[in-house]
């Protein structure tokens, strides 16, 4: 077989093509090395592990979590040629790859946002007491996700819920969530609330909420968010950034609306406490109208016992001024011809006596 | 809950607060307080009726969040 003869730029036109054929994309695992950020824009490391080592090349703009030296992470990639024959990976994603390095990339990303006060209690919204309409992100085929919509229908009706379905875990997931939070912050009617749901999984499974990109989006949400992501002792930095953290998807449930069996006892509750106002009100009315006829019976009787006094008196001083008591006393009346030889009757308390004048001297 | 923001739950749950508060403040008159007594025992029965007839109204988005899909 003859060997071919092609040009150097055909050769490495060929071999990128080859590569390009075989591994269109390829996810390789290793520690990272020689980190290093060119004009702001340009990364380069490399990436080894006990046996070899090769270079890595990313953008600025994709690098999602933060990467040092010793950190063991996945990069999604493509196998490059190039043009002066040196072999490298051109990385389009790359995140942390097991716990320690996880944990570390956590750190570093909180350390980071935390100092630019993403996480500020003063950041926090309130919820609404009672939303109309909310809105969810989350994968509706995840067991967190029927969870939550179990738990809401259980406690609330007459909701209006707009579901955004998107993947809610591995490389794309921070991507669709942050694509889902821009159209319900867009929407000409925005929702109340955007919840973020995600039921339990490894570190690795929830390690796309840790995304930086996402984590700014959900703090810099105009519609107030909450998230409902793992379980009570997972925390993301979505988690953080959230208005209101939800421990999970069901607790998310509890915080969104009101129990309505509460809402009911209260009602009614409310309803009972009315009855005893209007009874106080009777009471104190029945008592200030028994005062009012107590009092007036008092007047009443006072000025009947007065008059009944002065009557007392006035017939006393009649009986007083009775003639009959002067005549009584010895005294007599003289009616008649005041004037000598005239008649007159004298009137005693005995008798009447019919007499004439013998002698009348004017005093 | 219906469009009629006047016979939202919250509407009715705002009325209700403040015919208590009509009840517990300066302004009670016995005189009117039995229609007013009516009217919140009407609002506590349709809030309860409302409360456990009304279901969800769920709604999976059209659009899809996966790349170059152009949602918008």
């Amino acid at each position: 077989m003859e060997a071919a003869r092609v040009t150097v730029s055909d050769f490495i036109a060929i071999m990128n093509q080859t590569m390009e054929y075989t591994f269109p994309v390829v996810e390789v695992e290793g520690e990272v090395a020689s980190f290093k950020v060119n004009q702001g824009k340009f990364v380069f490391f490399d990436l080894k592990d006990a046996g070899g080592s090769v270079g890595c090349f990313m953008m600025l703009f994709s690098l999602r979590v933060p990467i040092e030296d010793g950190m063991k992470v996945i990069v999604t990639a493509t196998p490059k040629l190039t043009q002066w024959g040196k072999f490298s990976l051109t990385v389009r994603a790359i995140r942390p790859s097991g716990e320690g390095s996880i944990k570390k990339s956590f750190e570093l990303l909180r350390a980071k946002l935390d100092a630019e006060g993403l996480f500020a209690p003063e950041r926090k919204r309130p919820l609404p007491a009672i939303p109309q309409r909310i809105a969810v992100i989350s994968s509706t085929q995840a067991a967190g996700y029927a969870d939550f919509v179990k738990i809401l229908n259980d406690r609330w009706g007459g909701l209006r819920v707009d579901v955004a379905h998107v993947t809610v875990q591995g490389a794309d997931a921070p991507d669709q969530i942050i694509r889902a939070l821009d159209y319900l912050n867009g929407r000409e009617e925005l929702p109340e609330v955007i919840v973020i749901i995600r039921g339990g999984g490894s570190a690795d499974d929830l390690s796309a909420f840790n995304d930086e990109k996402l984590v700014r989006a959900i703090a810099t949400s105009r519609v107030p968010t909450l998230t409902g992501i793992g379980h009570e002792i997972d925390t993301s930095l979505s988690d953080l950034a959230a208005d209101v953290q939800a421990a999970t998807p069901s607790n998310a449930a509890q915080l969104v609306v009101p129990d309505r069996r509460e809402i009911i006892a209260a009602v009614r509750a409310k309803t009972a406490s009315l009855l005893p106002h209007v009874q106080h009100a009777i009471d104190q009315t029945r008592q200030r109208v028994d005062g009012l006829v107590e009092l007036a019976f008092d007047k009443t009787s006072r000025q009947f016992e007065q008059q009944t006094e002065r009557l007392v008196r006035i017939r006393e001083l009649l009986k007083e001024l009775n003639p009959q008591r002067v005549l009584e006393r010895g005294y007599a009346f003289v009616r008649g011809e005041l004037w000598q030889g005239g008649r007159i009757d004298i009137e005693t308390a005995e008798a009447i006596i019919k007499a004439r004048i013998e002698t009348y001297d004017k005093r | 809950m219906t469009s009629d923001k006047k016979e939202t739950i919250q509407g009715k749950m705002q009325q209700l607060d403040e015919l208590v508060g009509w009840f517990q403040g300066d302004e009670f008159q016995l005189e009117e307080a039995k229609a007013k007594l009516k009217k919140a025992t009407d609002l506590a029965q349709g809030i309860e009726r409302d409360l456990t007839a009304f279901t969800n109204d769920i709604t999976e988005l059209k659009q899809s969040f996966q790349a170059d899909t152009g949602a918008s």
